[in-house]
Order: structure tokens, then C-alpha cells, then sequence
């Protein structure tokens, strides 16, 4: 079974040196560096740009090019947290602790260096890991009924809501507001038209791409507009001298690279927890078991490896409960599964056989272009790190214009326009006042899929609704779920009692 | 409109408070759920049940919601402590009113955009947008206006027009013009 796999996986991953394959691996590769180093856009927004482009291409080869983006995204919010500390993703603002400190003491080159094999050997091992797992998810999987597959959208839905930005309670109003959402329209579970006034437009129900590029590039370019902060930085010319020390001190700690590529890889499968989390907790776990603790913060290197190792191994990890169970690690998998489903990839079994190709052809490229992203990266530093001197205010036109063109692609429909504006406003109005997008996107991906479970399971049911609660796994499931909420209400309280304290005293 | 009542009408949005549009989108929000549930009624059972149990949870968390909001509203205390969700939004600055107002054009320079569509044709109203938000928005010189407009728009059309083959909308002065 593994060997299968295996082999599988190595022939097309010599098929994407092939052209066209390649040319859309460079080119998403490109993609994702320029997107990741420009502070405010990052994965979502690229790929949430990319899904109308990708309408018309084959779907390997649209998933070559979503596959190199997410590798290239990484590296290129590395690059502009360490040489003008800002950090290109949310995932890189660890990388900014010390790498940019290394920048002003003449070290940027070894902390490129640092990043960009540090970056690489994540990714690889997060994609060993991913590889190692599939054989034994396709098993897992055939166990699974209609009972259960609704509890594992339930489970994912609120765990995402509590981990995710903001509080608990918003984030669950936002995955019920997106459950809501995908119930307008025909239902082929009940042949009901539901929540569409009788309009045409509503029949087909409200189109998620629309909405991903509303929730996600429009609400981008209206906080980037909004925004008073100015992506204006600071920068000094830097030398390249140095990459190599930095490469060399990457191979020379294997020790962290493997802690760190772990804890990414864990994190990254935890639903919406995503690299911002699993670089924070690498680079802690860095300094905590550094000879030199005090020296973090100040330009040592080895927080820059944990950060950018952890970074990029969570690909690999929030890649499986994206791809078993549509449940995405992290607000770029959201948006990939957006770009999944509007490919005709459904997640879980299908993706797991009939599509196993696919599914590896996406892999490989997410391998190929984490390499590929370290090295045309450290080759086009000093053009990436002038993006970030771009003004944001340059980039909001063309965001726009993109956006309603992409919009309109989808069904040469002026109504997906109005839909992508409406969420557009929607989406910055939950940036602003603190409410997580990624539930929202989660409950309209889920909600059909959910709802069609639940009946499916009531059909196949002999003793009616006791079939949700009669079997292990969808006991189990009810437990995490009841776990998830209870230690999510804890940790809040606990923040909640100390700004209690600080307030009395 | 005169100047002095739209200097008024934008001191009032300068001086509208984060928490009562806070409010505002939270009310909007209880609006659809509730809407939701009402209209779940008028569907046979099976076609109501799981829309009217999303609606049913989601309705009291949303209520909670808005009680923390009218309590920041009003400053008087309505939820126990315990129920209080914590948040660490911290209140406008000068900074962040001014930023309400560039919220606020930029949207209308989008609603702008997809109304002139309608009008003269999607790429002839993106073309007029870039040129006009380059000019007027972000201050560019007409030289660094027209390369970047032209840069993007060729881009766009390139893309979308000739590789995807999307039949963009022509507007009805196109078709007024034509017959």
C-alpha cells in the first residue's frame, strides 16, 4: 500500500519537469513569493485571485499552479520579516524576532540562508508525512458512515470557530451565518427551493467563490485602503555574503529542525490553528531548549529556523483534514478548498481513491515548489523586499478590478459581482469588529455536505435518530467536540479572570 | 449637495462610535438568522429541520452578542460577567475615524465601478476606475496614471478575454449605439 502510493507519487513527480507542468510550477511559484512578500495579501488572497483564472485550465495543471503558490507564499513573508520586519503572513511574524535583528547586525544573507533551507527541509518533511499518513486514512476512511462524516463537519465547524480569531461566540455566529448561507437555493437533498424570494438568480443558491472573493481579496483591498498604517519600510541595502553560513547552520541542527518541522506538522492539522500559531510555539520551544536563551531576540539564528521550519511543515499537516475531511488547517486550505470543489474535487473518499492522482500531483508540487521557492528566492531578494516598499494603496485597484472580473468569469453572471461586494463589505466589516472569516467559509463549504449526511444517515437508520449516537466513532466524536468547546470556554476564562484581576487592581 | 452639509454628514460619520456600528452589524446579522427561521416554516419538515436547528443555536449566541454590544453602547452593564465575551478591541483613535472615511470611499469607488458597468461595459468602466482612483485617490502623475492603468487593465483583459474567452458585459450605451 505505501509502496503503491510511493511509487505514484515519485512518477508524477518527474512528470511536472515536464512542459506545461513546469511552466505553471515557476509560475505559481512566482506567484506565491510575489503575494507572500507583500504584506496584507498573502495565500488567501492568491489563490482566492487564482481560482477564476484557473476556470479554464485542465485541473492538473490548475493544481500545479495552486500547489506552487502555497510553497511560495511561505518563503516570501520570510523575506520581508527579516530584512524590513515585516513579516509578509501572519506565519512569518516569529521569523521577524530575530531575523531582522541578524539584517541590522549585517547578517541578513546568513539569515536568508537560514530561512531558505530551514523552509525547504520543512516542507519536505511535512510532505513525508502527509505521504506516510494516506494509506492509512483510506482505511480509516471506509469505516466511516453518513452518522459520522456529519459529526466530523459538526466537530470541524466549531473547532475551527473556537481556535480561530477573536472570541468563541463570534466565531461560532460565524459559522452558523455560513451554514445559514448555503441553505438558500434548491436543495437536491429535499427538492425544495428555499430562502430565494422566487428570484432566478437565488435558485442555484449563493456561489462560494463569489464569496471567497468577497470574504478574502475585496475585504483585503478594502483594509489595505482603509489601513493607516503605510507598508513604507525601512531598509538598508544588505549583503548576500553569508547564505551559505546560513544553509550550513540549518544542516548542522538537525536536532531543532526535526522539533520544529513536528510541531508544525501537529499544529498544522489542528483545524484553523495555521502557522501563525506553529511558528510562535517552535520558536518558544527554541529558546526554551537553547543553550543561550537570552541571546533570542537579538539575531540568533536558530529562531529563524524553528520559525520558518514549523512554517512551512505545517502545509503538510493542515493539507489532511483538508483533503479527508474538507475541514481546512488554516484560511489559505479554505480557500483551496473553494478551489478544490470548483474543480470537481470532493474532499474525503473520492479525493482519497478515484482522485489519488490529483491529490498527489498537488503534493508534489507543494514539494517542488518549496525548493524551487528557496532558491529563486534568495536569487530575487532584493526585488522581493522592493514589493514591500510598494504602497498598498497601488495594489487596491488591482485587486479590485481582478476581483469583479474574477467574479463575473465564474457564470458570466453580473448577480456573482453583486455577491463578491456584498461579501467584500461583509468580510472587512469582520476583519474590523474581530470576527474569524474561515468559520464562514467553512459553514457554506459544509453546510450541504452536512445537511445531505444527516438524512443519509436517517435513511440507512433503523432506530432513527439513536443512529448518531450508537457507534464509536460518533461517540468519540461528540467527546472531542464536547472537549473542544469546554477547554476553548476554559482558556478563555482564564484570560478572561487575569484582565478581571487587572482590572480591579 | 452644499459643502456644509457634507462637512456635516461627515463630522456625524467621524463621530460615530466603532460600537455602535459594532451594533449596527451585529443587528444586521440577527436580522438574517431570524429571517431565516421565520421563513423555515413555509417548507415541508424535512426541508425546515436543520435550517431552523443552525437558526435556533445560532440565535441566542448572536442575542449575546448583541447585549454585549448595546452594554458598550450604553456603558451599562446587561450580561453577567461570566456570559461577557472578552475582547480586546480597543476604542477608535483620531487615526481610525479617518480611516472609517477612507472605508467608506473606497467602497463607494467599488459600488461605482459595478454601477458604471451597467452603463458603458466592464472594460471600459475598470479602465475609467484604475485612471481615476490612480489620479484622485492616490495621487500618481497622468504618466505614472496611464502605465499603471494601462499595465493592469491589459493584464486583466489579456487574461480573462482572450485566454479564458469570458464575454465581458457591454453596457447599454454599446447596445443603445449599435441597435
Amino acid at each position: 500500500m505505501v509502496p503503491g502510493i510511493l511509487n505514484e507519487f515519485l512518477t508524477i513527480l518527474a512528470s511536472l519537469f515536464s512542459w506545461p507542468l513546469f511552466g505553471f510550477l515557476v509560475l505559481g511559484t512566482i506567484i506565491g513569493l510575489v503575494f507572500g512578500a507583500i504584506p496584507g495579501l498573502g495565500g488567501p488572497v492568491a489563490i482566492a485571485l487564482l481560482i477564476p483564472v484557473s476556470f479554464g485550465m485542465d485541473t492538473t495543471n490548475a493544481l500545479v499552479m495552486f500547489g506552487a503558490t502555497l510553497g511560495g507564499v511561505a518563503f516570501g513573508g520570510s523575506t520581508s520579516a527579516i530584512l524590513v520586519n515585516i513579516p509578509g503572513t501572519a506565519p512569518n511574524a516569529a521569523t521577524c524576532l530575530d531575523g531582522y535583528p541578524m539584517t541590522k547586525n549585517g547578517r541578513a544573507g546568513e539569515a536568508l540562508g537560514v530561512s531558505a533551507t530551514a523552509s525547504a527541509l520543512g516542507a519536505m518533511f511535512g510532505i513525508v508525512v502527509l505521504l506516510a499518513i494516506l494509506p492509512f486514512s483510506r482505511e480509516f476512511l471506509l469505516l466511516l458512515g453518513p452518522a459520522n462524516y456529519f459529526w466530523i463537519a459538526i466537530f470541524g465547524l466549531v473547532t475551527v470557530a473556537s481556535v480561530s480569531r477573536g472570541n468563541l461566540l463570534k466565531g461560532l455566529a460565524s459559522g452558523g451565518l455560513g451554514l445559514l448561507i448555503s441553505f438558500i437555493g434548491f436543495s437536491n437533498v429535499h427538492g425544495t427551493y428555499r430562502y430565494g424570494f422566487g428570484t432566478r438568480y437565488l435558485y442555484d443558491g449563493i456561489q462560494l467563490i463569489p464569496i471567497i472573493i468577497g470574504i478574502f481579496a475585496i475585504a483585503e483591498a478594502i483594509r489595505m485602503f482603509s489601513s493607516t498604517e503605510t507598508s513604507i519600510s525601512e531598509f538598508t541595502d544588505y549583503s548576500s555574503s553569508g547564505i551559505l553560513k546560513g544553509v550550513i547552520h540549518v544542516l548542522t541542527h538537525p536536532l531543532l529542525l526535526l522539533r520544529s518541522s513536528v510541531i508544525g506538522v501537529i499544529v498544522g492539522v489542528i483545524p484553523a490553528a495555521g502557522g501563525a500559531v506553529a511558528n510562535f510555539i517552535a520558536y518558544m520551544q527554541a529558546k526554551e531548549s537553547s543553550d543561550d536563551p537570552d541571546s533570542f531576540g537579538k539575531g540568533n539564528p536558530d529562531g529563524v529556523l524553528a520559525s520558518e521550519a514549523s512554517n512551512d511543515a505545517k502545509d503538510g499537516g493542515s493539507l489532511l483534514p483538508t483533503v479527508l475531511f474538507g475541514i481546512p488547517g488554516s484560511a489559505t486550505m479554505a480557500v483551496l478548498l473553494g478551489a478544490f470543489l470548483i474543480h470537481g474535487i470532493t474532499p474525503g473518499r473520492a479525493l482519497i481513491n478515484e482522485d489519488l492522482p490529483l491529490l498527489l500531483t498537488l503534493i508534489a508540487a507543494l514539494l517542488i515548489s518549496n525548493v524551487l521557492t528557496s532558491l529563486l528566492g534568495l536569487s530575487l531578494t532584493s526585488q522581493l523586499v522592493k514589493l514591500t516598499q510598494v504602497d498598498s494603496n497601488l495594489l487596491v485597484p488591482a485587486i479590485v478590478s481582478v476581483s469583479i472580473v474574477g467574479a463575473f468569469a465564474l457564470r458570466n453572471n453580473m448577480g456573482d459581482v453583486i455577491v463578491a461586494v456584498v461579501f467584500g463589505v461583509i468580510g472587512f466589516a469582520m476583519i474590523a469588529y474581530n470576527y474569524s472569516r474561515i468559520p464562514l467559509i467553512l459553514g457554506v463549504i459544509l453546510g450541504p455536505f452536512t445537511e445531505r449526511y444527516f438524512f443519509q444517515a436517517l435513511q440507512f437508520s433503523d432506530s432513527g435518530f439513536m443512529i448518531f449516537v450508537n457507534d464509536a466513532i460518533s461517540l468519540a466524536l461528540i467527546l472531542l467536540l464536547v472537549v473542544s468547546i469546554l477547554l476553548s470556554l476554559r482558556h478563555r476564562g482564564d484570560r478572561g479572570i487575569s484582565t478581571i484581576k487587572e482590572r480591579s487592581e | 449637495m452644499s459643502e456644509d452639509s457634507v462637512s456635516s454628514v461627515v463630522a456625524r460619520v467621524r463621530r460615530l462610535r466603532a460600537s455602535v456600528v459594532d451594533l449596527a452589524f451585529v443587528c444586521t446579522m440577527l436580522v438574517f438568522v431570524a429571517t431565516i427561521a421565520v421563513l423555515s416554516f413555509q417548507y415541508p419538515p424535512d426541508a425546515r429541520v436543520f435550517p431552523l436547528l443552525v437558526s435556533i443555536i445560532t440565535l441566542p449566541l448572536i442575542g449575546i452578542l448583541l447585549l454585549w454590544n448595546v452594554e458598550r453602547v450604553s456603558t451599562v452593564n446587561v450580561l453577567p460577567a461570566r456570559l461577557r465575551p472578552e475582547d480586546k478591541q480597543s476604542p477608535p483613535s483620531e487615526e481610525r475615524l479617518q480611516s472609517r472615511l477612507d472605508t467608506i470611499r473606497v467602497i463607494g469607488w467599488i459600488v461605482l465601478v459595478f454601477g458604471s458597468t451597467y452603463l458603458v461595459g466592464m472594460e471600459l468602466s475598470l479602465f475609467l476606475f484604475l485612471l481615476a482612483f490612480y489620479r484622485y485617490e492616490v495621487g500618481l502623475g497622468w504618466l505614472r496614471v496611464g502605465t499603471l492603468s494601462i499595465f493592469i487593465w491589459v493584464f486583466v483583459v489579456a487574461i480573462f478575454t482572450i485566454v479564458l474567452g469570458v464575454p465581458m458585459p457591454q453596457g447599454l450605451i454599446y447596445e443603445l449605439l449599435l441597435g
